[in-house]
């Protein structure tokens, strides 16, 4: 069972269904009485006009004149409340369809928010509860040189975890706002990326990272932008695939475009996950995966402020390719 | 000599089972360790554990199902829960 449906039962959170049975019931309701009341006007109108047309005398020289116009009422008043009628159901269907989209809309909000908060908590508390069990271990226990060095190790990562979930959630609220100032400036992407690249060489020194880069390949863009959104996806790429695989960083020059390709051999992404991947807050096989969200959602939206696009492919040999494909341009905005 | 106590640690995150293994290595335990619900299920019916510490957020199968499934076999073991 995924975490999060599984985590719901035991924590007892229950599907909002109740607003939308109301919301049916007071539907169905409305629209029963309609039929009713149309129903009981109609029967009304050709009572009125039986009764009116009984009342004619037909010896009255203008009774076929009388008769023509009582039908002509019966037909007008008839019209008119269909076209009541018509009118009402045209505005309750529009009602009920901005209602009903508005509530989905906020359960849905809520839900995410509600699935976010609970990635969130794992995905900060994790972190801290190894930094205070390490710290704990080398402040009480008696350890040799390696394992010292080792703790110190696992606790510089897990800070850098902890520092690279918050740039994310600061830059994905920030973005979102408009209240980051993107910095233009021209950039050797090829140092940005081998500057990353060495960051995780530094931190994972036991995994298989290559790359095949260009000699230099100048664009305008926000550094620090960039450096999160390559972050984010070799981040993914060691985290999901397996500790003997290699994760690849491949970029080159084409006269469309600057394409950045980052492969990994891990277990691939399902076909039903391909398309939401890069929703904000959704994560793969029904919030199974862990993480936020955030981090593919946040590439893509660096990606599309820099006017380029980000792809998701399926590699032959197992695992997925990520690729950003920047304009060959010297301005980017 | 005297047969050390074993504990099976399921925990997914590895630098949270690399420190716990350490600390209960250091008070003399014999550690087994597993990622996933799946794994842990197979070794509780393969080995014989005097302990199981267990993590709630493991992939495969979660924690608390991994846990009503050795209770259905095994009502004697004494298993942790490590929660958030």
């Amino acid at each position: 069972m995924p975490y999060n449906e599984a985590l719901r039962k035991r924590l007892n959170i229950k599907r909002p269904q109740t607003i939308f049975i109301l919301y049916w019931f007071l539907l169905s309701y409305i629209l029963i009485f309609l039929v009713f009341w149309f129903e009981v006007l109609n029967k009304q109108n050709d009572q009125i006009s039986r009764y009116r047309l009984d009342m004619i005398d037909v010896n009255d020289p203008f009774h076929r004149e009388k008769q023509h116009e009582i039908e002509y009422i019966h037909d007008r008043d008839k019209g008119q409340y269909i076209g009541e009628a018509i009118t009402f159901l045209i505005l309750l269907a529009g009602g009920a369809i901005f209602v009903f989209r508005a509530i989905s809309r906020q359960f849905i909000q809520s839900q995410q928010q509600q699935n976010f908060m609970m990635a969130i908590t794992h995905e900060l508390k994790t972190p801290i509860a190894v930094t205070k069990l390490n710290l704990e271990t080398l402040q009480k226990r008696v350890l040799s040189n390696e394992q010292r060095q080792k703790l110190i190790k696992t606790t510089i990562q897990e800070a850098n975890r902890l520092n690279a979930l918050c740039n994310n959630m600061l830059l994905t609220s920030q973005i979102e706002v408009g209240g980051y100032k993107i910095i233009k400036e021209e950039i050797d992407l090829v140092k940005v990326i081998l500057e990353c690249v060495n960051d995780f060489i530094i931190r994972f020194p036991e995994r298989k990272i290559e790359v095949r880069l260009p000699e230099e390949v100048i664009v305008t863009g926000d550094v620090l932008l960039l450096q999160l959104a390559v972050n984010n996806l070799l981040d993914n790429a060691i985290k999901y695939s397996r500790k003997d695989g290699i994760v690849l960083l491949e970029m080159y020059e084409r006269s469309k475009g600057i394409h950045i390709k980052v492969f990994d051999e891990g277990p691939g992404i399902a076909e039903r996950d391909q398309r939401m991947i890069f929703e904000k807050y959704y994560r793969g096989s029904h919030g199974r995966t862990k993480g936020t969200g955030l981090g593919l959602y946040l590439t893509k939206r660096i990606v599309e402020t820099h006017n380029g696009l980000i792809k998701l492919e399926m590699n032959p040999g197992g695992g997925s390719i990520f690729e950003i494909v920047l304009k060959t341009q010297k301005k980017y905005f | 000599m005297q047969k050390k106590n074993s504990i099976l640690l399921v925990e997914d995150e590895e630098n949270l089972q690399d420190a716990l293994r350490l600390n209960f290595e250091l008070e003399g335990y014999e550690v087994t360790s597993v990622y996933d619900g799946a794994q842990a299920l197979r070794k509780v019916h393969d080995e014989y554990f005097d302990l199981i510490i267990l993590d709630v957020m493991i992939p495969e199968i979660d924690g608390i199902t991994v846990c009503e499934n050795i209770r259905l076999f095994n009502s004697e073991i004494p298993i942790l829960i490590l929660s958030a």
